[in-house]
C-alpha cells in the first residue's frame, strides 16, 4: 500500500511549514533569551559597581 | 521548456550572500569566506545541472559528485564558527565519514537516476544538526546582540534550508513515478523556502565585521 501523490505533496508542504515555523521560533526564543541574559549581566555589573563604590564613598 | 520564475529566483538568490560578502570588502573572516564558497558552489551546481538537463536529459547523477563537495565546504564553514576545539574537530571529522558514506550509498543503492532519496536525508540531517548546534551554542555564549552576529542569520537560514531538504529526496522519488505536477508543487514550495533562507543568510553576510579578539570584552 502506498500513499497517494496528493497526500505526499500535502504532507511535505505541511511539514515544511511546521519546520519553518519551528526554526523561526527557535531563532526568536534565542534572541529573547540572549537579550534577557544581557540585561541581567548589565544589572549584575551595576550591582557590583555600586557595591564596590559603596565603602569607598562612605 | 518552461520553468516557473521561483526556480530561477531560487538559483540566483544563492548569489546574494556572495554579493553581500563582496560588499563588505576584502577583510572577511574565514567562516564567511567558506560560506561564500558554499553559496557559489550551490549556484554553479544548479547551473551545471540545468545545462546537463537541457543538453543530455538526465542530470540527477551529477549530485553524486556535487553533494559530497558541498557537504565538506558547509561543514568546514560551520566548524570555523565553533568556539570550542571539540565541536570544531567533530565537524571536520564528520566530513571524512560522510563523504565515503555518501559515495558508497549513492553507487550501491541509489544509482544515477535518483534524487538522493537515501544519502540526501543523511547529509541534510547531519548538516541541520550542525547548524542548530552552532546556532544554540553560539547564542548562549554570545555577549552582543544576536541580530548583529553573522552566524545567527546564516545558521538560521541554513537550518531552514536543510530542514526542508531532509525529506526532499524521498518525496521527489515517490512523486517521480506518477504525476509530475505534484513533484512540481513540491519543488516550487522548496524553491520559495530557499529564497527566504538565502535572504536570511544575506542579512548575516551584511552584519558588521567582528572586531579583533583583543578588543572583545572578556
Amino acid at each position: 500500500m502506498s500513499a497517494s501523490p496528493q497526500f505526499v505533496t500535502e504532507a511535505y508542504i505541511a511539514s515544511g511549514l511546521a519546520l519553518g515555523l519551528l526554526v523561526f521560533a527557535l531563532g526568536a526564543a534565542l534572541a529573547l533569551y540572549q537579550r534577557r541574559t544581557l540585561r541581567l549581566r548589565e544589572q549584575l555589573a551595576d550591582c557590583r559597581r555600586q557595591l564596590g563604590a559603596g565603602p569607598a564613598s562612605s | 521548456m518552461y520553468y516557473p520564475w521561483e526556480l530561477y529566483a531560487a538559483t540566483f538568490v544563492q548569489l546574494l550572500p556572495v554579493v553581500g560578502g563582496l560588499l563588505q570588502g576584502g577583510n572577511l573572516p574565514p567562516a564567511r569566506r567558506w560560506f561564500m564558497l558554499w553559496c557559489l558552489l550551490s549556484f554553479i551546481a544548479d547551473g551545471v545541472q540545468f545545462i546537463f538537463g537541457q543538453v543530455v536529459g538526465n542530470n540527477l547523477w551529477l549530485r553524486m559528485i556535487i553533494a559530497p563537495v558541498q557537504v565538506a565546504v558547509a561543514f568546514w564553514a560551520l566548524s570555523l564558527w565553533q568556539l570550542d576545539a571539540k565541536p570544531r574537530r567533530v565537524m571536520r571529522q564528520a566530513i571524512f565519514f560522510l563523504i565515503p558514506a555518501t559515495i558508497v550509498i549513492a553507487m550501491l543503492w541509489e544509482g544515477p537516476v535518483s534524487f538522493g532519496d537515501k544519502s540526501g536525508p543523511m547529509l541534510q540531517l547531519a548538516l541541520l544538526a550542525g547548524c542548530v548546534y552552532t546556532l544554540v551554542s553560539r547564542s548562549v555564549a554570545s555577549t552582543v546582540r544576536l541580530a548583529r552576529e553573522d552566524w545567527f542569520w546564516i545558521t538560521l537560514g541554513l537550518s531552514l534550508y536543510f530542514a526542508l531538504g531532509v525529506a526532499l529526496g524521498p518525496v521527489a522519488m515517490a512523486l517521480l513515478q506518477g504525476n509530475t505536477e505534484f513533484l512540481k508543487q513540491v519543488l516550487l514550495f522548496k524553491a520559495r523556502a530557499d529564497i527566504l533562507a538565502f535572504v536570511l543568510m544575506t542579512i548575516g553576510m551584511l552584519c558588521p565585521l567582528p572586531r579583533s579578539l583583543s578588543l572583545k570584552p572578556t
